[in-house]
């Protein structure tokens, strides 16, 4: 089979997975719901049989094509029998908002342009183009290729002091959602790694727009999915093989998954928020910074409801732990930094001096327009036009988003053995793409609400346009 | 006014983003379609200086079921082992040379005699059938 077949059938897959997880989490009771939120499923699929994939090689075990077929038709059984049973439930279908004036419709048409330049431009690139940086092929196109071919986390590859130099740490579920398309082709094309990225990468884009287009009109929506792909580090660091723009892909998808849920209520959002933020944390260690800075900011923002947050936490947590386990089992050890030397105080406080210049490191890094264009001011002014004109909730959540996930960043930096300059010039552009991915991500909703909120007469009472369940919203604050 | 303007930035900075990366991604698919088709598979060993030839018979010299060591020294020794380490999968590497079932002995002289030549200083040793 060819590189691109290969892709597009387990993409294909994963989106049957996707569709049956979406039922599942209770976001569709009819078909057409199913088919409205359609763009969120290769995400969805992605994040679960990576979950399943990275946990089975955890425990010795291979999620085959078959496997993955059976995963398949085994969720798609579940979300169909939760659609049975909820096929009377008076809930009215969310519809797309529609573009409300011509120049709605201009934004979205000069969106739609940019984004089938990029799109085109990308698919010809990817399509030719192997693994050939350093940690692309050493370590995420060798754990790939491992899993594909011994079918699980061997523990004589990755627990082996032989390859204790590839960051055997790193948490499994890109190698191992690498590893299904690698099982349906001869060889070891490294084209194929690179291609699942684009895969992914896409998959985010879809879903921030499958997640959003119910609340958001296209004429903002568009353009703010068009901003994040065309953003030079978007394709540009995808194509290298590493894991930090899919990591970026979950993060965002998380990100806006709990802003509906802190606007509309219904905890299909949050459901989905646990799955993107699980698979966040074992995409890559810094996946569980950015899921620990989205509780702690869902904790802020969404008062009254702590029970949920925490029990999505806590889901959140269970996903990970076998992988907690098996660092343990195996005594491997994080090689660039430690969060658990943060409770080593008289170390760390020694070590404060390092603060400053990591974050102006990562802040320079992040507005750094040859790499990201202006996402930075574009979280930003959404962060002041919802704390400003409401939903206040939403504008809290995002601005702790950020202020919480770069805090983190940058204590990565004081805790790491390496030089902090050093250490950003190889990591620094890379490890700030999911918050600012996350921040920009949620930037139509912020705008959206804002601008209603300014064009509701005073005293009216707020009720979430187009929500999926009118009666369990909560009106946003 | 104020959706309006936050779709105008955000086109801005889509627009701004398209004129970096369009260049970008053409000038690097047109620099991997100049590359033979085989090449392309896993160019690696040629971007590092690693000589293709020589893991060509690396790959036919060390079987899917073997475990191997990699002898080397210098400058390049761990980019040597990590290439081996996922060019020569599914074998898989072990560090102490007493645990292999093959000995890849790489810009090192080989111990003893024995040691298949597979290419300029580098050799092969099976320890183990």
């Amino acid at each position: 089979m060819s590189n691109s077949a290969a892709i597009v059938a387990t993409v294909l897959v994963q989106t049957l997975a996707g569709l049956g997880v979406l039922a599942v989490v209770g976001l569709a009771s009819t078909l057409r719901d199913l088919l409205r939120n359609a763009a969120v499923a290769p995400l969805a699929g992605m994040a679960w049989t990576g979950i399943v994939g990275a946990t089975l090689a955890t425990f010795g075990l291979r999620l085959s094509i078959a496997g993955l077929a059976i995963l398949t038709i085994g969720t798609c059984l579940g979300g169909a029998r939760r659609m049975r049973r909820h096929a009377g439930d008076s809930r009215r279908s969310e519809r797309a908002r529609s573009t409300r004036s011509w120049l709605d419709r201009a934004a979205a048409a000069a969106a739609l342009l940019a984004l089938g330049a990029v799109a085109v431009s990308a698919a010809r690139m990817f399509h030719v183009k192997p693994l050939a940086e350093y940690d692309g092929w050493a370590m995420w196109g060798m754990k790939s290729r491992a899993i594909a071919s011994l079918g699980a986390a061997d523990a004589d590859v990755f627990a082996s002091s032989a390859y204790s130099r590839l960051h055997l740490e790193y948490p499994l579920l890109l190698p191992s959602l690498h590893a299904l398309p690698l099982q349906l082709v001869d060889g070891f094309p490294s084209n194929v790694v690179v291609l699942s990225c684009f895969a992914v990468g896409a998959a985010g884009l879809a879903a921030i727009w499958g997640l959003l287009r119910g609340r958001v009109r296209a004429g903002i929506l568009l353009p703010f999915v068009a901003a994040l792909a065309t953003a030079p580090a978007f394709f540009g660091q995808l194509a290298t093989g590493y894991a930090d723009v899919p990591l970026a892909a979950f993060v965002a998808a998380g990100v806006v998954a709990s802003g509906r849920w802190l606007l509309d209520g219904h905890r299909s959002w949050l459901a989905l928020a646990t799955l993107f933020l699980a698979s966040a944390a074992l995409t890559k260690n810094e996946g569980l910074l950015f899921g620990v800075a989205t509780y702690a900011a869902l904790l802020l923002a969404a008062r009254g409801r702590w029970r949920a947050v925490g029990l999505s936490a806590l889901a959140a947590g269970l996903v990970y732990a076998p992988w907690r386990a098996y660092l343990a089992i195996n005594d491997l050890k994080p090689s660039d930094y430690d969060l658990l030397s943060s409770f080593n105080l008289p170390w760390v406080i020694r070590r404060l001096d390092r603060a400053p210049l990591a974050a102006d490191g990562l802040f320079s890094r992040a507005t750094d327009t040859q790499q990201f264009t202006l996402l930075v001011a574009l979280g930003a002014a959404a962060i002041v036009a919802a704390l400003a004109f409401g939903p206040r909730r939403l504008g809290v959540f995002a601005a702790a988003f950020a202020a919480f996930s770069f805090v983190g960043l940058t204590w990565i930096y004081v805790l790491t053995p390496n030089e902090v300059e050093s250490f950003l010039s190889t990591n620094g552009e890379r490890v700030i793409v999911s918050l600012v991915f996350g921040l920009v991500a949620l930037a139509p909703l912020l705008f959206e609400e804002a601008a209603r909120r300014l064009a509701e007469p005073t005293g009216a009472t707020t009720v979430p346009a187009g929500s999926s369940n009118p009666s369990a919203a909560p009106p946003a604050a | 006014m104020l959706a309006l303007s936050a779709a105008l930035l955000a086109l801005v900075s889509a627009y701004s983003g398209l004129k970096t990366s369009l260049p970008r991604l053409d000038d690097t698919r047109v620099f991997w379609d100049a590359l033979a088709p085989a090449l392309r598979d896993d160019p690696v060993a040629d971007l590092y200086g690693f000589g293709e030839p020589v893991w060509i018979e690396l790959r036919n010299s060390v079987g899917p079921g073997d475990r191997y060591a990699v002898v080397a020294e210098g400058d390049g020794q761990h980019e040597i082992r990590n290439y081996a380490g996922y060019s020569l999968l599914p074998a898989i590497q072990v560090s102490d040379p007493a645990d292999a079932d093959v000995v890849i002995y790489y810009g090192v002289t080989a111990p003893g005699e024995g040691c298949v030549s597979v290419g300029e200083d580098v050799c092969v040793s099976r320890t183990r059938s």
